[in-house]
Formats: C-alpha cells, sequence, structure tokens
C-alpha cells in the first residue's frame, strides 16, 4: 500500500530529473525499512513495565527494572507480559505463577498500586505500569514474597471439619440441606492468594497478631458450616483483641479480592456471632 | 554494661547470636556424629557470613536471619537427622 502511494507520487513528479532523484531516493529508504519490519507501521504499540528487583545472591538495595514491551505482539494480562519477559528479554526475573486463569492464586502481586492476580488484571492502555511484590510481605527474590506467616494464621483458625458425634450412618458422608449449602456462598470461592491480607492497613500494622482478612474469612466458613459441631469452641478461639477486632471496617479487603468477594462482611459476620454468644 | 559482659551488642547483633546458639542447641538433639556435622556446617556458614557481608547492609542480614530461623525450625524436627552443604560457585556481581 505505502509502494503504491509513493509510486503515484513519483508520477506526478514529471519536471526536473534532480526531483526525481530525490523522489526515488526515499522509496528506496521506505523499501528498505519494509524489509526490516514488515508490519512496523501499525504494530508499534510500546509500554514500558517498571519492575522490582531484588536478588538475595547479589545483595545491593532493591530497585525497579525497567522493560519495553509490544503490546501487539503480547496477550492481554499482565501475566502475559510478564511470561513474555521471561521468555524473551530477562530469564532472571522471577515471579510465582501457575494456572494462568485465577483459580491457584500464585501470582498475587502489586500492579500500579493496587494488589490483584497478574493473570486476572488487564494491561491498562497507559504508557506505564509498575508491578511491586505485594506489600508489607518479607521479599525473597523479585516478586516472591514469604507467606509463612499467612500460612500459619489460616493453620491456626483449624479448617477441616471437626466433629463430636460420628455420622448417623457409618462410612457415610453428612448430608447438609441446599439452605445450609447456600450459606457458605461467598466463602469457598478464596483461593488463599493473599491480596485482602496485604492490602489491609491494619494487617500491615499488626501481622504477627491480627488473623487477617483470609484467615477470619475461613474462620467464617467453618463457623458458618452447619455439619461443623465446634462452632462455639472456633469462635472462642478468636474472641480476642487483637485476633479477631483489629478489623476496623477498612474493606480494602473487599476492594482487592480478586474473586469479587467480601470479607469485611464474613468478619463482621463473626463479630455479630460473638455478641450474641457473650449474653 | 561492666567489662564483665563483654561489648554491648545491636539488636541485631543479638538476634544473629540466638540464631546461632538455637542452632547449636538443635544439633544437641541429633546424634553425637550428625552433631558434629551439623555444628562445622553451621560455624561455616555464620563464620563467612560474618566475614563476607557488609554489616550495614541490614536488608540483606534481615533476610539471612529469616531464612535462617527457617531452617532451624526444619532442623528442630526430629524426623530431620542431618544437615550437609553443597558449594555452588556463585558468579561476581
Amino acid at each position: 500500500m505505502a509502494t503504491g502511494m509513493f509510486r503515484k507520487a513519483i508520477s506526478r513528479v514529471s519536471t526536473t530529473p534532480a526531483s526525481r532523484l530525490v523522489w526515488l531516493r526515499s522509496l528506496s529508504t521506505e523499501v528498505e525499512a519494509q524489509k526490516v519490519e514488515p508490519k512496523a507501521r501499525d504494530s508499534s504499540n510500546l509500554k514500558t513495565f517498571s519492575i522490582y528487583r531484588w536478588n538475595p545472591d547479589q545483595p545491593t538495595k532493591p530497585q525497579l527494572q525497567e522493560y519495553k514491551i509490544n503490546l501487539k505482539e503480547c496477550g492481554p494480562m499482565v501475566l502475559d507480559a510478564l511470561i513474555k519477559i521471561k521468555n524473551e528479554m530477562d530469564p532472571t526475573l522471577t515471579f510465582r505463577r501457575s494456572c494462568r486463569e485465577g483459580i491457584c492464586g500464585s501470582c498475587a502481586m502489586n500492579i500500579d498500586g493496587c494488589n490483584g492476580l497478574a493473570c486476572l488484571t488487564k494491561i491498562e492502555s497507559g504508557t506505564d505500569t509498575t508491578i511491586t511484590p505485594l506489600p508489607h510481605m518479607f521479599v525473597i527474590k523479585d516478586l516472591v514474597v514469604d507467606m509463612t506467616n499467612f500460612y500459619n494464621q489460616y493453620k491456626s483458625i483449624e479448617p477441616w471439619l471437626k466433629r463430636k458425634n460420628p455420622p448417623s450412618v457409618p462410612g457415610k458422608e453428612i448430608l447438609q440441606s441446599k439452605e445450609d449449602r447456600a450459606k457458605l456462598d461467598g466463602m469457598y470461592e478464596c483461593i488463599l492468594c493473599a491480596c485482602c491480607s496485604t492490602s489491609c492497613p491494619s494487617y500491615w500494622w499488626n501481622p504477627e497478631s491480627y488473623l487477617g482478612p483470609a484467615a477470619l474469612l475461613h474462620a467464617n466458613r467453618w463457623i458458618s458450616d452447619s455439619r461443623d459441631e465446634y462452632t462455639s469452641e472456633r469462635l472462642e478461639a478468636i474472641n480476642d483483641e487483637f485476633k479477631l477486632y483489629r478489623c476496623h471496617t477498612i474493606l480494602n479487603c473487599a476492594r482487592a479480592c480478586p474473586k469479587g468477594l467480601n470479607p469485611g462482611k464474613q468478619i463482621t459476620h463473626i463479630k455479630q456471632l460473638e455478641l450474641s454468644n457473650s449474653f | 554494661m561492666g567489662a564483665s559482659s563483654g561489648p554491648r551488642l545491636s539488636g541485631m547483633q543479638r538476634q544473629v547470636l540466638s540464631l546461632y546458639r538455637g542452632f547449636l542447641r538443635a544439633a544437641h538433639s541429633k546424634s553425637i556424629e550428625d552433631r558434629r556435622k551439623i555444628e562445622s556446617v553451621v560455624s561455616a556458614e555464620f563464620r563467612h557470613n560474618a566475614k563476607h557481608v557488609d554489616r550495614k547492609n541490614f536488608l540483606y542480614i534481615e533476610y539471612l536471619l529469616r531464612r535462617g530461623k527457617k531452617q532451624l525450625d526444619q532442623l528442630k524436627s526430629p524426623d530431620i537427622i542431618g544437615l550437609s552443604s553443597l558449594d555452588v560457585k556463585h558468579p561476581k556481581p
């Protein structure tokens, strides 16, 4: 198409041989440029990704490293860009990823100041995106953070079914009505990506003593389960000034949750139960 | 602090020393043969880092402390009987 345009231009230029020479020269450079980049005309949508880098084997200060990516040759999600950088530009870039469809929770990170899963976050059309690890977590390398404390808190709420009586029919499952099952909606979907807990200012200040939105949401999941017979013991175990009541309903958790859940609402439910339990 | 109680240590220095002590105590719960090996590996690691890590590089020392605590927790488990190390040559930055 471009060559056609130039041919027209040449035919229009008819008078002096000098001017024709100029046009021919410009045509030849244009052809060369096309040989180098066949699709260059409509496909250079460059975007800069500033990514947090820190390597424990070379202990310098952490820094933001910039990568320029052509969005026309990249998938739509932030994780696609990260994988492209790792594959084609810098194999030392380290991050967790697995399912690339928002069900494993591995790729939780802070993208442009908001916690989210890289695989569920679209690349914004602007020119610059900053990617850092989850805030207020200890960094192991680049975008990989230490989740030990988070998992220990999840473990501390005993996330399994506890019974005082054996099931009515030995060796069979414990049945549940549809209404009772519906009470677990909005909680069982949680994938423990830690986006909510690490967005909570209260969790930033008390990461050891406050359980955080994710663990409390799971606590409520087992408190609300009709088959669980340790409801009052569970309520008693988290009835603590720090474990539970450091939640000040800031509701950053509901904003951050990539699965669209509302941990703040579930914590409020626990608080209501604690109130009715104490009288 | 009197002269008898040694030099005044910063909080981080005390953390490092208590981690080292924790390793030695954990080594006590293993068999004598393993204990010698664990002690030599641990002491070599601590002495290497004491010599090669910049004492003002707090970020890195804190990282090493967290890593050490995790390894100590693993070593405390009765299922773990020994410790060995592998010498990998890192390219100089």
